[in-house]
């Protein structure tokens, strides 16, 4: 694709939408490439490569809103597309609270590495080098190791038009013996940033250490949360303060802006400006700079994540989180607390160590009454010392709680990105006191 | 659908591979979003594209594209064999060999979907049966309808096109006040057309669910403790047939294929023949089902569809097997490979998992048992990665007493490992029913569609603590 094409797309999108009478009108143009190695029995299972194009286009009439996407778009699948969408849109009923699109602004520039999606041998090295990290540890090791890289050009018919790049490399790595397991990710925005042999040697290191769990007793624990497991609960708290999911039901946030949700030493951030944060933009879906935002500062419940139509119906600003249809968070930031990880072990009297969880489903997200399940490695902590290892527990308490009873926090942050945590989260080691633990019936 | 790009890709990549396959897929999606009363978005999506798998010298290589050129397929062709041939695999992998097809399968839809003006005014009567109500907190609708045309051809000589429409519905409900709420997920799914959404009966079913969580809130009792009996409604049954008989069942979880992600599995390859449940538990896979939301009649693989018989009267009898899983057990493919898109690898899916019914009315169920629990509908369960550690927490949930279904209790919580649960069924109703659900499993995620279903079942002497 020439470059003459890809500025041109979108703003022959926005000059034929103006024509077409539509009164906002966004066209975001992304052409994608990704690699990925996928590993499992500490071999290489199957290579991957996807190149993508597409065009994303937001269309308002009258407060009456439409989205579509156009597959390797060309100008006449733009007109095609356009066509349709004005014969659909006559037939829409009008969203009394849509309040426009935005204006643009200045941008930074963030990391970029061009040269990361064709490094295919150093790829395949790094998969090689991960596996013999993780056998070192225990005998068989999965993963997938995905590095990619965008394009982004935006035009609206606010004059808006920007563009961008990024790149991104991921890691996930799990070691497994014969009743234990073990996981570490990395995840950077250039291969200077990435730390493979990190993440596996964790993941060996865990796998080793769980071997022959026993169960424990159900009841209140006090946690220590590795940053992988908490990664998971903020990820989630900080979707909820999606004004989507506010207004849809998915959310215990709703309703409470400027009252406390979260113990008093929590602040935590959206932050779309991360400069190692692998979801960073420029700008979000309709042109406005990304920034940081705080969600809860001192433990309570700041703002919500707003696009302009939003912001301007609750009489706020945008915080650049738009996406062509509903805002979303960028990337979750907990900020660090004040003490080092060996003194949150040092310190533990028959704490309980989740190195990792999944499955975090809600039986009611306006309550946040949740559970989810620890996998890989979990232990018992008493002053330092590895007591067991446990396995067949659950987490069976509500979210709010959680953040309430987070009093301690390591003093560094690491990111945080793989298959159960969607929004990327950078996040510290967390002690939660009070937390309900519960186990199967066998 | 340009089927000459899918040929031309076909033809480059066999020419210096082992085996090749490409998927060529052209669909076009419909969505409406509806919130709190009003419309929120309208949305449509056409999606082109291709995906091509080469084998050479046991070492597989994917790449995908939706820049349909020659000069893109070409490159993409490429990229595929040097990505397999570098990767000097430790144990080459291979396909079990498998009958040929060269054939066409279509799903036809007995009504059209209509415009959005039908579907608008479809959404607006669903949401008026709860105009009358004063709690209700926020709902959110979501409608979609596609249309997926799709041509897989591969090396052998495969040639499968088929044609299918999909319809589907979620619903979030949510009831109460600021200081107490329930909340309730649907999720409705069918391959075929607009008949469906009449069948599905949403309105009604959204009414009565409005009406249940209402009564929770004001009239819900606490869910009894110690040693009860259960009778879980189809729609759990269902649930525990997917989570904990399908899943551990996949036959690539059980070789490790998808241990960093979905998990590994607690069965393994030498448990077939072995007793997991009472002789009443028979679990089946069947993608033939004519509707389902899960139907196929051919696999991602080109392998032809058929009904799976996954325990039998207890036994464990077989796995879901696709082509690479069927060859490293030494067996064949049972037709469950599966792609939830043109860039995604066909992995081991499940279709439409459920549990043979018996002979019991709900009535004779409930008739013996002195203190139980009948959960007829949930919102939150999940299971661990080896899928051994279950939970599953009742939304509409009655107290059973001295055998008759009494008031609603809130939020009854069976937790349970899967031998002690399919151990402990000692009696299975004898309607069946199906619910809709979409299965997250590979790395990218594939969301793929699928049905649950089963019977009501009982289970006895069951620890709630």
């Amino acid at each position: 694709m020439t470059q003459e094409t890809r500025d041109s797309l979108p703003a022959y999108a926005v000059r034929k939408g103006n024509e077409y009478g539509f009164d906002d009108i966004i066209a975001q143009l992304i052409y994608s490439q990704e690699k990925q190695i996928k590993f499992a029995n500490s071999d290489i299972a199957l290579s991957s490569e996807w190149q993508n194009r597409h065009m994303g286009l937001f269309l308002a009439q009258k407060k009456k809103l439409l989205t579509t996407t156009i597959e390797n778009p060309t100008k006449t699948k733009i007109l095609h597309t356009l066509h349709q969408a004005k014969k659909q849109i006559s037939l829409i009923a009008t969203k009394q609270d849509y309040h426009g699109i935005g204006t643009g602004g200045s941008y930074d520039t963030y990391s970029y590495d061009k040269d990361m999606i064709h490094q295919d041998e150093e790829l395949l090295s790094v998969t090689k080098m991960v596996i013999d990290t993780g056998n070192e540890y225990a005998p068989e090791v999965a993963g997938v190791l995905r590095v990619g890289q965008e394009e982004v050009t935006l035009c609206s018919s606010n004059n808006v038009h920007a563009e961008d790049k990024n790149s991104w490399i991921t890691l996930s790595v799990r070691a497994l013996g014969t009743d234990s397991s073990g996981h570490g990710v990395q995840a950077a925005r250039t291969m200077k940033q990435f730390h493979p042999l990190k993440a596996a040697r964790k993941a060996g290191i865990i796998a080793r250490d769980a071997a022959s769990p026993q169960g424990i007793e159900k009841g209140k624990y006090t946690l220590i949360l590795d940053p992988l497991s908490l990664a998971n609960l903020v990820s989630q708290f900080i979707d909820f303060s999606s004004i989507f999911s506010i207004e849809s039901g998915f959310s215990c946030l709703i309703g409470k802006l400027g009252q406390r949700v979260a113990h008093e030493k929590i602040h935590l951030f959206d932050d779309g400006r991360h400069p190692q944060g692998i979801h960073t933009q420029k700008f979000d879906a309709e042109g406005t700079p990304t920034k940081k935002t705080p969600i809860i500062k001192e433990g309570i419940l700041k703002n919500y994540l707003h696009n302009v139509s939003t912001a301007r119906k609750y009489g706020t600003e945008s915080t650049g989180n738009a996406g062509l249809i509903a805002p979303h968070p960028w990337t979750g930031v907990l900020a660090p607390g004040d003490r080092k990880k060996e003194e949150i072990f040092n310190d533990a009297v028959h704490a309980l160590y989740i190195t990792n969880v999944w499955y975090t489903r809600f039986q009611n997200y306006l309550t946040g009454d949740f559970s989810t399940i620890p996998r890989d490695g979990a232990f018992i902590i008493h002053k330092g010392d590895m007591v067991k290892s446990v396995h067949n527990i659950r987490i069976s308490d509500n979210l709010q709680s959680i953040f309430a009873h987070m009093e301690i926090l390591s003093d560094t942050i690491e990111q945080i990105y793989w298959w159960e945590t969607e929004v990327p989260s950078f996040v510290p080691y967390a002690v939660v006191k009070n937390v309900n633990i519960t186990t199967s019936m066998d | 659908m340009d089927e000459d790009i899918a040929e031309y890709a076909l033809d480059t990549a066999q020419k210096s591979t082992d085996w090749a396959e490409i998927r060529l897929l052209s669909s076009r999606e419909n969505s409406l979003l509806w919130k709190n009363g009003s419309l929120e978005n309208v949305s449509f999506f056409d999606q082109d594209g291709l995906s091509i798998r080469v084998l050479i010298d046991g070492a597989m290589g994917f790449t995908s594209t939706n820049i349909l050129t020659k000069k893109t397929v070409n490159h993409m062709v490429a990229k595929a064999i040097k990505m397999a041939k570098a990767q000097d695999k430790k144990k080459p992998l291979s396909l079990s060999k498998e009958k040929t097809y060269s054939t066409k399968w279509v799903v036809h839809p007995k009504k059209d979907f209509p415009g959005i003006t039908e579907k608008i005014s479809l959404l607006q009567n669903i949401d008026d049966v709860l105009k009358d109500m004063d709690n209700v907190q926020a709902r959110f609708y979501q409608i979609e309808d596609s249309t997926q045309k799709k041509l897989y051809l591969n090396s052998e000589g495969a040639h499968i096109s088929s044609l299918v429409p999909y319809l589907s519905f979620f619903y979030l409900l949510s009831i109460g006040s600021n200081t107490e709420s329930q909340q309730i997920t649907r999720q409705f799914g069918n391959t075929g057309g607009w008949e469906f959404i009449h069948e599905w009966e949403v309105a009604e079913k959204i009414s009565h669910d409005a009406t249940v969580l209402n009564d929770l809130i004001t009239k819900g009792h606490k869910p009894p403790r110690g040693c009860v009996d259960f009778v879980l409604g189809p729609a759990i049954t269902g649930l525990i047939a997917h989570e904990s008989c399908g899943h551990p069942f996949e036959a690539d979880r059980i070789n490790g294929r998808e241990s960093a992600q979905a998990g590994k599995s607690f069965i393994t390859p030498h448990m077939v023949g072995q007793r997991l449940g009472t002789p009443l538990v028979t679990i089946i896979d069947d993608p033939t089902i004519p509707a389902s939301y899960g139907h196929y009649q051919y696999d991602d693989e080109g392998v032809k569809a058929h009904k799976r018989l996954l325990i039998k009267e207890g036994i464990i009898n077989t796995f879901l097997h696709n082509r690479e899983t069927g060859y490293l057990m030494a067996e064949h493919s049972n037709a469950s490979s599966r792609a939830s898109s043109f860039d995604s690898e066909p992995i081991v899916r499940m279709s439409n998992t459920y549990m043979a019914g018996g002979e019991c009315s709900l009535e004779e169920l409930c008739e013996d048992i002195h203190l139980g629990i009948y959960m007829a509908s949930y919102m939150e369960w999940n299971i661990d990665d080896t899928r051994y550690n279950q939970k599953y927490v009742g939304s509409e949930s009655y107290l059973i007493q001295n055998g008759k279904i009494g008031p609603l209790i809130r939020q009854p919580t069976l937790e349970i490992t899967t031998p002690c649960l399919y151990q402990s069924i000692d009696a299975l109703g004898k309607e069946i029913d199906f619910f809709a659900a979409i299965c997250g499993k590979g790395d990218p995620m594939q969301g793929i569609p699928v049905w649950t279903g089963g019977p009501a079942i009982r289970l006895r002497n069951i620890r709630i603590t």
